[in-house]
């Protein structure tokens, strides 16, 4: 159980609060709002990497030395990996292990693309390879930060496709944030709006 | 009017951009779509004659009455990172020509862009920055770059009503790369579809939306959320 | 940076300079036999920069000097680099070492240089040793500066800030983020000091604050010279001083082309350049 109540966070002479969020594994739930009132700053919040400030809070303990059991998608996955390392070292700094080759092919990645570097491949190859490096079996909720805005929307159907069957089949909890209402009408079980 | 004529990116052994052909008239909107990777920015880039390194140019680009090109570029990097953004669009409107001042009211900036230097915009200030500019530099082809990736749904529509009216008042001809169907379709009269660096054909908007197009650009229409079937909201 | 490696320029300034350092190093001959039927000798084909008042070969002496000077030089700015990058990993270690280390390096920059490199070789007893140490100890702030930038930078990255996500260890992410972003230009920065530690070293050997005079460096020559530049053998400063600049401006053009070539970063691939 993922839950946010009265959350706040101090930007300088800036106050920024968020909306209530409640979110159970296995759920759905997207958040919209105007650009610029702090959605990346609440998925930050919610990952753990900024610290969290609120009223009441309920994260998923984080056992020292493993993933975080919430994963951050971000918007664009040209910069979620790191320029110089192949995809490969990418995904075994996370899984640990190679158990995540199965899952390539069920996300149409080509295995032969492990040895490439992030500006070798397309911005929808990365999402879904963002997305995979995310899925490691410790990972419960997924927060996802506007990762199709990108795409095109070929690409951004199939990427949806591919995460909401792994969401229902690992019985994940995932936060969509967006500023598309149709994609958060289309995918969500509730919607907060800011 | 823009003709373009058998326009390519090559090297020896790749092809970017295969041999496209295609005209561009004053007042008209023309959008372009396809996946990443299928070579829309290229487009852009080489209708205003530059090239990836080590590649060359092919066929031929011919402006009516030396009509001037202006490119409003996906990301804020093009604009001067040690100049505020008010002086460098005086600049492109000084420089060229006299009709800035009544195109002055297509993106209005307030001082909360003007008086910052680029690394304080955000998104959507960026965006606008990019298309006063080449909206401002008189020119008669304005070629926009994913102008709204990343904007909220208001700012984007805001940004492509004014590149209506610019088409429109101005008689200008603009040409609008997007992914994004919703919102390209209501504004462009002919819509461009490449993919893998070829034209796979040349359409409209309502060819598109009922169907009356080519299976892979009305996969596209298809795939935007709100006509996602509900099976698949279902396996959710 | 293989584009740097086709360039002309570049590779003839590399080829030069290392021409210059090699025949340096190589150079057979002391050029510290007397030859007093012949001092005051002009520049010649027989002595190419001529002879000084006790008849040595200025050509030997301004080698054995540049050697001598690129060896301490090389030492020092050795030191310098690696002192610069513990302090910067040092800063990453705790908010409070950060703040130390923000505070030395303001502190050692907002003093005059050459002041500081006077007090420092002082110190330490000057000659050899406390010339080394004291162009280390006063040469780290720069490079410092820039390595605790670039650090910051790449802290600030998505990429960094998922590595964490992941549980990684701050090890782990040391070696695999952090130092393959940096060591380039850690090196690029060491090389960048290099000249300015040569510089300095002769002035203050100039100054009669470093090498021993009698030994042949660059600055003991200069300072030797300076007494007979009045009296017309103005070969005695001139040659060995154009030297020491022309090695000083070719290394510097090196490592700048060097940095610009790392700053534009690995060259896209033909396939990077298709994006949308």
């Amino acid at each position: 159980m993922l839950r946010l109540h009265k959350g706040y966070v101090r930007r300088g002479e800036q106050l920024i609060t968020f909306p209530d969020i409640e979110l159970k594994r296995g759920e759905i739930v997207g958040v919209s709002g105007p650009s610029g009132v702090g959605k990346s700053t609440l998925a930050g919040m919610l990952a753990g990497i900024i610290p969290m400030q609120a009223e009441l809070h309920s994260l998923p303990r984080r056992a020292r030395g493993k993933p975080n059991p919430v994963q951050w998608l971000i918007q664009q996955g040209e910069f979620a990996f790191n320029p110089r390392l192949t995809l490969k070292t990418a995904l075994d700094e996370s899984w640990q292990c190679d158990d995540y080759l199965p899952l390539l092919k069920d996300y149409g990645l080509d295995a032969s693309w492990l040895t490439r570097r992030p500006n070798q491949l397309s911005g929808g190859q990365l999402q879904r390879f963002n997305l995979i490096r995310a899925l490691v079996p410790t990972t419960q909720f997924l927060i996802c930060d506007e990762v199709t805005a990108h795409l095109d929307t070929i690409t951004q159907a199939e990427f949806w496709q591919h995460l909401l069957a792994t969401a229902n089949k690992r019985n994940l909890g995932v936060l969509v944030i967006s500023h598309d209402p149709y994609l958060l009408e289309a995918i969500c079980d509730h919607i907060v709006t800011w | 009017m823009l003709t373009v004529e058998g326009l390519s990116i090559q090297s020896d052994a790749v092809s970017l951009l295969s041999p496209l052909s295609f005209s561009l008239k004053q007042g008209e909107v023309l959008g372009v779509i396809g996946a990443s990777g299928s070579g829309k920015s290229l487009l852009a880039q080489a209708l205003m004659g530059q090239v990836p390194p080590g590649f060359k140019l092919g066929g031929k680009v011919i402006s009516q009455q030396g009509a001037r090109r202006a490119l409003a570029a996906q990301s804020a990097s093009v604009l001067d990172p040690l100049r505020l953004i008010g002086s460098q669009l005086r600049y492109a409107a000084q420089r060229l020509g006299k009709r800035a001042s009544t195109r002055r009211h297509y993106f209005k900036l307030g001082g909360n862009i003007t008086e910052r230097y680029r690394h304080q915009l955000s998104g959507g200030m960026a965006k606008r920055a990019l298309m006063a500019q080449a909206c401002w530099q008189s020119s008669e082809i304005m070629i926009a770059d994913e102008p709204c990736c990343g904007l909220d749904v208001e700012a984007a529509l805001a940004i492509y009503q004014h590149l209506a009216m610019l088409a429109r008042d101005e008689q200008l001809g603009v040409m609008v790369i997007s992914h994004n169907l919703r919102q390209l379709l209501p504004i462009a009269d002919r819509v461009l579809v490449l993919r893998d660096g070829r034209a796979v054909e040349m359409t409209t908007p309502a060819h598109i939306r009922a169907g009356a197009c080519d299976e892979y650009t009305h996969r596209f229409w298809t795939a935007l959320p709100e006509h996602w079937e509900s099976e698949r909201v279902a396996v959710a | 940076m293989r584009d740097l490696l086709r360039q002309p320029s570049f590779m003839a300034a590399l080829a030069l300079l290392c021409g210059l350092v090699g025949l340096a190093l190589l150079w057979p001959w002391q050029g510290a036999e007397l030859d007093l039927l012949n001092k005051y000798q002009a520049p010649s084909l027989h002595h190419l920069f001529g002879t000084d008042w006790l008849g040595r070969d200025l050509f030997s002496r301004s080698q054995q000097a540049l050697a001598q000077s690129l060896y301490v030089g090389g030492l020092a700015v050795l030191l310098s680099s690696v002192l610069s990058l513990m302090m910067a990993m040092l800063a990453m270690l705790h908010r409070a070492a950060a703040w130390m280390v923000d505070l030395l390096v303001d502190l050692f920059m907002s003093l005059p240089h050459l002041l500081l490199l006077i007090l420092l070789s002082l110190a330490f007893g000057g000659a050899e040793f406390g010339l080394v140490v004291a162009v280390a100890l006063s040469h780290w702030p720069k490079l410092t500066r820039l390595l605790r930038f670039e650090m910051k930078q790449v802290q600030s990255a998505p990429y960094y800030q998922l590595a964490k996500q992941f549980g990684t260890s701050p090890w782990q992410r040391l070696r695999r983020h952090m130092l393959p972003h940096i060591l380039p230009q850690w090196w690029i920065g060491g090389l960048l000091l290099f000249p300015h530690a040569l510089t300095h070293m002769a002035a203050l050997t100039f100054l009669g604050f470093g090498l021993n005079p009698d030994s042949p460096s660059m600055g003991a020559l200069l300072a030797q010279a300076s007494q007979y530049a009045l009296t017309g053998h103005w070969w005695f400063a001139l040659c060995p001083g154009l030297l020491l600049l022309s090695c000083l401006l070719l290394l510097s053009y090196v490592a700048q082309r060097l940095l610009l070539g790392l700053r534009q970063g690995p060259q896209t691939h033909l396939e990077g350049v298709v994006k949308c």
